[in-house]
């Protein structure tokens, strides 16, 4: 090993395939971190839990829990979703790991997009449980192509999630009170989303189902993250400069 | 990389002046010590090598760059900082691979577990990094410090926490740094290694570059200078 020479040659300018790897790399290595700890999955898996079981009783009586269906699955996943976002760059900041990302000679938006990557999977698995509670305590009858609509929406708001709050999170790896001051940015700019999947979601609950209007939410919710990816590509290295 | 210099940079955080024209060049196969009181500047002036933090005014130069294209250099550089920079639920070995795949390492496993080995983590490399002793979460930084194979290695007090065994191992592996051309900036407060290593010392008292030794120094007379610039400067 003495012999290693110092002259390695430096990683060449980063082409999209080298950005993807490297972001690979690091969600792998997120996931492999919470795979030990099971902490982000259990905590946000159990919150998101306990507010749909809250719900499902503080509805009970309701004649139509379809109605209120859409905005219990929402909050659920916006609520749930800010706990383990703080968490995946508080693990960033033990040890400064962080600095030693920066310092490395990966693309920057590799690190970012290795983040909503990391973001994406966890909330995805809480998903896993939250949706078929949701399912469960509601009662809820769906045809089978509703619930692929249902899943595509789902999946376009969580992505914007992942990629509005990664952001985010990494902005306030530094502040003081940085649980707080997370939830305070993170809502306003995700209530847009949050709005348009809402309406969507109750668009799935009518009796008849008008794919017009579905079609535009999906549409708006793909334009929402496409529109917040592009930018914060591009301003993630300047917000994490010290 | 030959060669990275700090040129009339000043850095100022808020109301505080860290750092005030400090101009310092680092030279590929010389160990350059930094030392000076506690505040003085060093770990600072270290950050701004790390091109991690940017000089509030002068310019940082590394090789034939551009000051503006400084972070270019990334990626030849190694820094061990007080943080270990690793993740406490990674082995020691997965740790290092990480770093070695996201700096392009060809062969990052056997380069890792050469490079614990050599540090003397061979027993504890598959054990999660949070169960280290301080003296291997130190050596364990060092290993992936290295695994990038820097031109530039920022050393923040490597002796901190090492026996007198890994101590010796380090001194070693920082000579053999040397010897490959590396360029080694490095603090510390301990001054028989900074003795042993450094080819010449920089003195840093409140923000200024008070003293630049080109030339290597006994400890004895290390300790004298370094008494006379910087508790003189007091």
């Amino acid at each position: 090993m003495n012999e290693r020479a110092i002259t390695a040659p430096p990683k060449v300018e980063a082409g999209i395939l080298d950005v993807l790897r490297d972001a690979l790399f690091i969600a792998n290595k997120d996931l492999r971190v919470e795979w030990r700890s099971k902490e982000i999955l259990l905590t946000t898996g159990y919150f998101g839990l306990f507010v749909v079981l809250v719900f499902s009783f503080s509805f009970v009586a309701g004649a139509d829990k379809e109605s209120v269906v859409p905005g219990i699955l929402w909050v659920s996943i916006a609520f749930s979703g800010a706990l383990g976002l703080g968490r995946v760059f508080e693990r960033e900041k033990e040890g400064d790991c962080i600095r030693a990302l920066l310092l490395s000679p990966i693309a920057r938006p590799s690190i970012y997009l290795g983040k909503v990557l990391g973001v994406l999977v966890f909330m995805i698995a809480v998903q896993l449980v939250v949706l078929p509670a949701v399912w469960f305590f509601f009662n809820l009858r769906m045809p089978l192509e509703r619930v692929g609509y249902l899943l595509v929406t789902v999946g376009l708001g969580t992505i914007g999630y992942a990629i509005v709050g990664t952001l985010l999170a990494a902005m306030l790896i530094r502040a003081r009170s940085k649980d707080v001051l997370l939830a305070i940015v993170l809502y306003p700019l995700i209530l847009p989303m949050l709005i348009i999947g809402v309406q969507a979601t109750g668009t799935l609950m009518e009796p008849k189902l008008a794919l017009d209007e579905l079609g535009i939410y999906i549409r708006v919710l793909g334009l929402y993250d496409v529109v917040f990816l592009v930018a914060n590509l591009w301003i993630f290295e300047p917000l994490l400069m010290d | 990389m030959k060669r990275a210099a700090a040129k009339s940079v000043t850095k100022i955080y808020g109301a505080q002046r860290a750092l005030h024209k400090v101009s310092l060049t680092v030279e590929a196969g010389r160990v350059t010590a930094l030392l000076g009181p506690n505040g003085a500047g060093k770990t600072t002036l270290l950050w701004l090598f790390s091109t991690l933090s940017a000089p509030s005014s002068g310019t940082m130069h590394f090789g034939d760059l551009p000051p503006e294209r400084a972070k270019e250099a990334r990626g030849r550089i190694g820094l061990l900082s007080h943080a270990s920079l690793t993740y406490g639920d990674l082995s020691g070995l997965e740790n290092v691979i990480f770093f070695g795949r996201l700096y392009g390492a060809p062969n990052p496993e056997d380069e890792a577990k050469a490079l614990l080995v050599e540090f003397g983590l061979e027993e504890a490399m598959h054990r999660a990094a949070k169960t280290y002793s301080r003296g291997m979460t130190q050596r364990l930084g060092l290993a992936r410090a290295l695994i990038g194979r820097p031109a530039l290695v920022l050393l923040d007090e490597p002796f901190t926490g090492l026996d007198r065994a890994s101590t010796r191992t380090v001194i070693e592996r920082i000579g053999i740094l040397r010897d490959q051309g590396a360029m080694v900036l490095m603090i510390s407060h301990d001054m028989e290694t900074t003795a042993e290593l450094a080819d010449e010392v920089a003195i840093l008292v409140r923000g200024k570059l008070k003293d630049h030794h080109t030339g290597r120094l006994d400890a004895a007379a290390l300790r004298e200078r370094y008494a006379s610039v910087a508790e003189g400067a007091a």
